[in-house]
């Protein structure tokens, strides 16, 4: 990890950690996006630019990013940006409409990493890694919940899928956190391809299975932990009575993961043939992108919600309105109109994601032998 | 389509409401809730005193998406729209009688929409004897009843006001409401600016029960800090243990007190009824405070006509700017009046 990437896991920790003497919210988000504001234009020796050139930045790095068809990209932005350049507050405005679209999710996100840390401290894990970019909101999360001060470490480790066969992706790993510890692996989820890469190389150094877990926010592999497919199994049991066609609640699943994973991100990871290393992305990415985990953080760190029960309620709420007819374009489905492109792996390729005898998917049919 | 009135009820909308003051229309120029691309205020002609109506260009709101979902249908609008005033203030400009000053709105309306390149105007929220009137001097593309705006007129005495509630209801509510004091549900009360952990919570409760009744939220932090720093917004809330159970941002005006956003913590609902306590403390303490009417807002359509409130529809006038895609909005509007009729009946 070079010293730009540290000064990237420091403006991470740090906007997490952003707290003021004011108590008045408005104040305290304009301190939080000045701060960012000027840390972005260091970074990348730019000036701020105006709303609509904010805008077209961010919507061809959403592009770019590939999470989103072209047109859900359109959407997921109209709904919240101000790209008009005659407001003044563009910036303040557009973030506080993203952020009220993003709240009902936050006792969720934050539900999952409590439970992450919960259950990490009690099977004696050392250190949870959130896998970077899309795990960063969760990462947010866990900074906000303080449990630094315990001896749980928490790291970032970028592992972007155009680096997955890259000959430097060892060395990266190894130099974003020390993997020799018991590590719980963090990730928003999906097929696990990345996380699949994760493990090999904590299997080459250590071969116990005990060494490691696997912890997705939303799972489509049999394979690996998912905590909202937990959350929403009673839900499956409970609606199997349905129409079909209708959207289930493994449907939400992989909208709830889509959500995590469409957000702006602060960075993009570049890799130069002989190393790979952190760039700050588009003026409006990084600073909403940053401004969102300081709220998260701050949730986090000021609330008592965030247990099981406030995120199961979360979850099952989010999922009544996801369900409801004619919320396409509105209610729940206001940032994304349907779930997000897929390029899921083919079934033999699936069938090598993933590895089994991981925790806490092993514990799913019970530890006893026999 | 048409909207009957009686010229009778025309009297209670003659004043401008709180969200026609100079105050609400600053304090929603800070408001983030809404994607609002422009904003303009116009001065509208024909009227004894100078009126200052707002406009806006409006790309998204969230209260306009939980219509939308309420209807079950997709969007529909395919373009931006020039709103009159923001569909967060729970009436639009019922107070212009004259036809030159409805004429003044809707011809800049109109003119403002061609030039964002706007579907058309939106006049919205106008009580039903006020809609009829606009209606009659500009007619519209298209009509829609969105809402219902429920309000009690006061007493001079808490029992006589009280008497507007059928008799087993009016003893259940007492009731739940004496049984709420037995438990040491109390009243609380501050200037909504100066609580700002009051306010987050009843911001919250809001949220929450927004998402309770299918919607997603409609208040972001900065719109409710935007209006709780109104100087009539006042915070009422219900509170047991230092913890909040309902609680209500309030707008006083011309002796009305208008309810304009709140919320319950529904784990509370059964054994404390909070929002019944709120509201009857509310309501015996309106003579003392000078209140005439309390105005409780939208939604929640089946409590509120339980318990007797008043309700006035609130309609929408839609004028297109383009003959080209009126019948598209019309038929569309038409399908979501329709809905939401079926949706707001009890």
């Amino acid at each position: 990890m070079n010293s730009a990437d540290r000064q990237f896991d420091s403006i991470l920790t740090r906007s997490c950690a952003l707290t003021t003497s004011t108590t008045d919210y408005i104040e305290w988000g304009e301190k939080i996006l000045q701060y960012l504001t000027v840390t972005w234009s260091g970074l990348a020796t730019s000036p701020v630019p105006s709303a609509s050139d904010a805008y077209d930045a961010l919507a061809r790095q959403m592009r770019a990013d590939g999470d989103l068809a072209p047109e859900q990209v359109d959407h997921f932005l109209n709904s919240w940006f101000t790209s008009a350049d005659t407001n003044p507050n563009w910036l303040r405005e557009s973030a506080e409409r993203l952020l009220l679209r993003l709240r009902p999710w936050f006792a969720l996100w934050v539900g999952f990493i409590r439970w992450v840390l919960t259950w990490s401290q009690c099977r004696k894990f050392d250190q949870v890694v959130f896998l970077g970019r899309d795990g960063l909101p969760l990462y947010a999360a866990a900074c906000g919940l303080q449990f630094q001060s315990s001896r749980l470490q928490l790291r970032v480790a970028d592992v972007p899928r155009s680096l997955l066969e890259s000959p430097l992706l060892k060395e990266h790993l190894a130099a974003s956190a020390d993997f020799t510890r018991n590590t719980a692996v963090v990730d928003s989820g999906c097929y696990g391809t990345a996380v699949t890469r994760v493990v090999k190389h904590v299997r080459d150094l250590r071969e116990d299975n005990d060494s490691i877990a696997v912890m997705f926010f939303a799972s489509r592999n049999p394979r690996i932990f998912g905590y909202l497919n937990q959350l929403m199994s009673w839900h499956y049991l409970a609606d199997c009575s349905g129409v079909p066609d209708h959207r289930g609640p493994f449907d939400f699943t992989i909208y709830a993961c889509d959500v995590l994973e469409s957000l702006p991100k602060p960075y993009r990871i570049v890799s130069t043939g002989t190393q790979i290393h952190r760039e700050p992305t588009d003026f409006a990415s990084f600073v909403l992108s940053l401004r969102i985990y300081a709220e998260l953080a701050r949730y986090a760190r000021l609330g008592a919600r965030g247990d099981f029960t406030e995120a199961a309620r979360s979850a099952s709420e989010l999922y009544s309105l996801f369900t409801r007819p004619g919320t396409e374009q509105g209610g729940v489905r206001s940032l994304l109109t349907a779930p997000a492109p897929k390029a899921p792996p083919t079934p033999p390729a699936l069938m090598r994601l993933g590895i089994t005898g991981i925790a806490p998917q092993s514990d799913v049919f019970g530890i006893d032998a026999g | 389509m048409t909207i009957s009135y009686s010229p009778a009820e025309l009297g209670a909308w003659e004043r401008p409401t709180v969200f026609d003051t100079p105050e609400w229309i600053d304090a929603w120029s800070g408001a983030t809730a809404e994607n609002l691309t422009a904003s303009e205020t116009i001065t509208v002609s024909g009227t004894p005193d100078p009126a200052v109506v707002p406009l806006y260009l409006m790309i998204d709101s969230p209260f306009w998406r939980g219509y939308e979902t309420d209807a079950q249908v997709g969007s529909v609008w395919d373009e931006p729209l020039v709103v009159v005033p923001s569909l967060y203030a729970v009436y639009g400009p019922a107070y212009l009688r004259t036809a030159e000053s409805i004429r003044s709105v809707v011809t800049t309306g109109l003119d403002r929409a061609n030039r964002w390149q706007a579907a058309g105007l939106l006049v919205a929220n106008l009580p039903q004897a006020a809609a009829g009137r606009w209606a009659q001097t500009c007619p519209p593309t298209a009509r829609i009843c969105l809402d219902i705006a429920y309000y009690w007129d006061v007493n001079n005495h808490a029992a006589a006001t009280l008497q507007q509630v059928g008799g087993h209801q009016r003893r259940d509510w007492r009731r739940r409401w004496r049984r709420a004091r037995e438990h040491g549900v109390q009243l609380a009360e501050t200037a909504a600016g100066q609580s700002a952990p009051a306010l987050a919570q009843v911001l919250e409760l809001a949220n929450q029960s927004a998402i309770k009744h299918g919607i997603a939220p409609l208040y972001d932090q900065t719109t409710f800090s935007r209006v709780a720093s109104l100087p009539s917004a006042r915070l009422f809330y219900a509170e047991l243990n230092s913890r909040i159970l309902a609680g209500i941002l309030t707008l006083e005006h011309d002796r009305s007190l208008y309810l304009w956003a709140g919320g319950i913590d529904y784990a509370a609902l059964a054994e404390h009824s909070p929002y019944l306590f709120l509201f009857y403390e509310l309501i015996t303490m309106a003579p003392s405070r000078g209140w005439r009417r309390l105005e409780f807002g939208r939604g929640n359509y089946g409590f509120k006509q339980r318990y007797g409130f008043h309700g006035t529809p609130l309609w929408s006038l839609f004028f297109a700017s383009d003959v080209s895609t009126a019948l598209r909005y019309r038929d569309r509007l038409s399908v979501m009046h329709d809905r939401l009729s079926d949706f707001m009946r009890p």
